[in-house]
């Protein structure tokens, strides 16, 4: 089986809300001093992808990613945790709320590849579009499992837990299929070694050239970004104080007595 | 007269999120001076056309087919397709919930429009009659206002951001759409685990108790559950007590999680990440408990205790206690 992961290059969504700016007359974030990282749901995505192939005999594990060169970083990534293959599909564009791009790029890499699975990252953790794998899914023709925490190999197929609004179901299905991946205990991404983050960087990266498929999907609908700000809030925090913890505890209750809200 | 099509996806009787789509969606018909439409599907959709009749949905376009008794992506997303290419609308909408995640990408991309995930507001601009959606984005960090190239707009709004319709009965002009094919569902399903939450659902509860890193373990939820219990609340978490496997997925608040508006969210050993805030910030009052005073929790919360909760959280229930 081919498993194809899309891995996402993004602004650490870890940072701070006070690091956060955004770049002067620039409808987009300030990048200077901010790292970049694997955005979270994609690693998930891969620790999935990888948990899957060491079921099944004669799996490889792809990793791809839509971007310029440097965005080659998730991809070594990728490698140093033993993903079988890299490709990168260029796009110098930041691709910003243009996940239809993005999503025809990679349903070229998937025929490109003869994709059995492809697995994604529910959204992104920059502009939490949370649309690729959807929009991938309507351009490969294939069925979709959404918010998925895990696969295993099926008596006939495969066999996918993904979580409802209020628990969870155990699925059966046949590949091809797109899944599209929740944060869960079971799918933290490992560890790399260090010796394999090193084999890592010495590894091949292919390019793939999918233009076709972009320009088919730049003809459906657009989202056009009117304006991007930072929401002014006024923190008015009241500190609760007290000699312990027992006082501290009698006053928020009288705070929130008086508050009407208890 | 053009239509704004709302998607319901219940059976039977009208949930909160529809509630929330149906009063979403007469607002932005009155905004753009068009009508409101509404889509049901199911084995047996009249009951469902008589609650949104009562509701103000003077056209209902209703998808009947034994085999959409359940919902399933790809089953539904066909009946609206249907239903698009009958109703013609201007604008889409859908609840960011479990379905209309998955089914606004897909039904935009086949009608090859595009959609917008997790709206929060919208307005119409005057001079141009357009949409204009407000989305956030980086976590929360920052709002995007957008505009969707062309009609319709397929949009899943933000669960908790809109209010729900009110009564106002109408007797609704009902078209029954028949879909050229209904694929079958790919999927067996094997097992399915609703998990039934002792007491009040999280997101309808009046208090919600929330723990995070700073608990250090699944053990110690135990004090949260006692304290909700009491309070006639629910216990949440955050996403890093998930991923350590503390607690269910299920109770996560946040943007991917759970979106709750409670009368008081008591964030326990939480450090307040945006992502996180984003599902609480419709609270009327955010309680924070956390040992350091410089977590940006504080930066959104009302009342704020600098403490370790292991000190503060025994008294509070003994408190709680005589005053109830």
């Amino acid at each position: 089986m081919q498993i194809m992961v899309c891995l996402k290059k993004i602004l650490d969504p870890e940072v701070p809300p006070r690091d956060f700016r955004l770049k002067k007359g620039e409808m987009a974030p300030a990048t200077e001093g901010i790292p970049l990282v694997m955005s979270s749901f994609d690693q998930n995505a891969l620790e999935v992808g990888l948990q899957l192939r060491e079921k099944l005999a004669g799996a490889t594990v792809t990793a791809v990613t839509v971007g310029p060169e440097d965005s080659e970083d998730v991809l070594r990534k990728a490698l140093a945790v033993k993903a079988d293959r890299a490709v990168r599909v260029p796009l110098e564009q930041d691709s910003k709320l243009a996940g239809g791009i993005v999503a025809g790029l990679l349903a070229g890499a998937a025929k490109q590849l003869g994709a059995d699975l492809v697995i994604c990252g529910r959204q992104a953790g920059d502009w939490d579009g949370s649309q690729v794998g959807l929009i991938l899914t309507e351009a490969l023709g294939w069925p979709l499992v959404n918010l998925v925490m895990g696969i295993e190999p099926g008596s006939s197929g495969l066999v996918l837990r993904r979580e409802l609004d209020e628990g969870y179901e155990v699925i059966e299905g046949n590949s091809p299929l797109v899944a599209v991946v929740t944060n869960h205990e079971t799918n933290v991404l490992r560890i790399a070694k260090v010796k394999d983050t090193m084999a890592a960087m010495r590894k091949k990266i292919e390019l793939f050239d999918v233009v076709d498929s972009a320009a088919v999907e730049l003809q459906g609908g657009r989202i056009e970004l009117v304006s991007l700000e930072i929401p002014v809030k006024e923190a008015n925090c009241e500190m609760i104080t007290g000699e312990n913890g027992g006082e501290k505890a009698d006053n928020l209750v009288k705070r929130l007595l008086e508050l009407k809200v208890l | 007269m053009s239509l704004v099509l709302t998607c319901l996806m219940d059976q039977g009787m009208l949930s909160r999120d529809s509630l929330e789509v149906i009063g979403a969606g007469k607002s932005l018909a009155s905004d753009l001076g068009a009508g409101l439409a509404v889509a049901v599907i199911g084995a047996e959709t009249s009951a469902l056309c008589a609650a949104a009749g009562e509701y103000g949905a003077g056209k209902i376009y209703s998808v009947q087919d034994a085999s959409l008794e359940q919902y399933y992506c790809e089953g539904y997303l066909a009946a609206l397709e249907a239903v698009c290419r009958e109703c013609k609308p201007v604008a889409v909408l859908f609840v960011t919930n479990m379905q209309g995640r998955e089914l606004a990408p897909r039904l935009a991309k086949r009608l090859n429009k595009a959609a917008l995930v997790d709206c929060l507001s919208f307005n119409v601009e005057h001079e141009t009659g357009r949409i204009i959606f407000t989305k956030p984005v980086f976590g929360g960090k920052a709002m995007a206002q957008v505009v969707l190239s062309d009609a319709p707009a397929v949009v899943a709004l933000r669960r908790r951001s809109f209010e729900p319709a009110q009564q106002d009965q109408v007797e609704p002009e009902i078209i029954q759409v028949k879909p050229v094919s209904i694929p079958v569902n790919p999927f067996k399903v094997m097992e399915r685990v609703e998990e039934q939450q002792a007491g009040v659902r999280l997101e309808d509860a009046r208090v919600v108790v929330s723990g995070g890193q700073g608990l250090g373990g699944p053990e110690n939820f135990a004090i949260l559950e006692e304290l909700a219990g009491l309070l006639g609340g629910a216990v949440g978490a955050s996403r890093v007590a998930v991923d350590s496997g503390w607690v269910s997925s299920s109770k996560q608040v946040g943007q991917t999680g759970k979106i709750v508006a409670p009368d008081v969210y008591l964030a326990v050993g939480i450090s307040g990440a945006c992502q996180h805030l984003a599902g609480c910030s419709g609270a009327k009052v955010i309680v924070a408990i956390n040992t350091d005073p410089e977590a940006p929790v504080f930066g959104a919360a009302r009342l704020g205790v600098v403490g370790d909760y292991k000190d503060v959280l025994p008294p509070l229930i003994k408190k709680v206690k005589e005053i109830i």
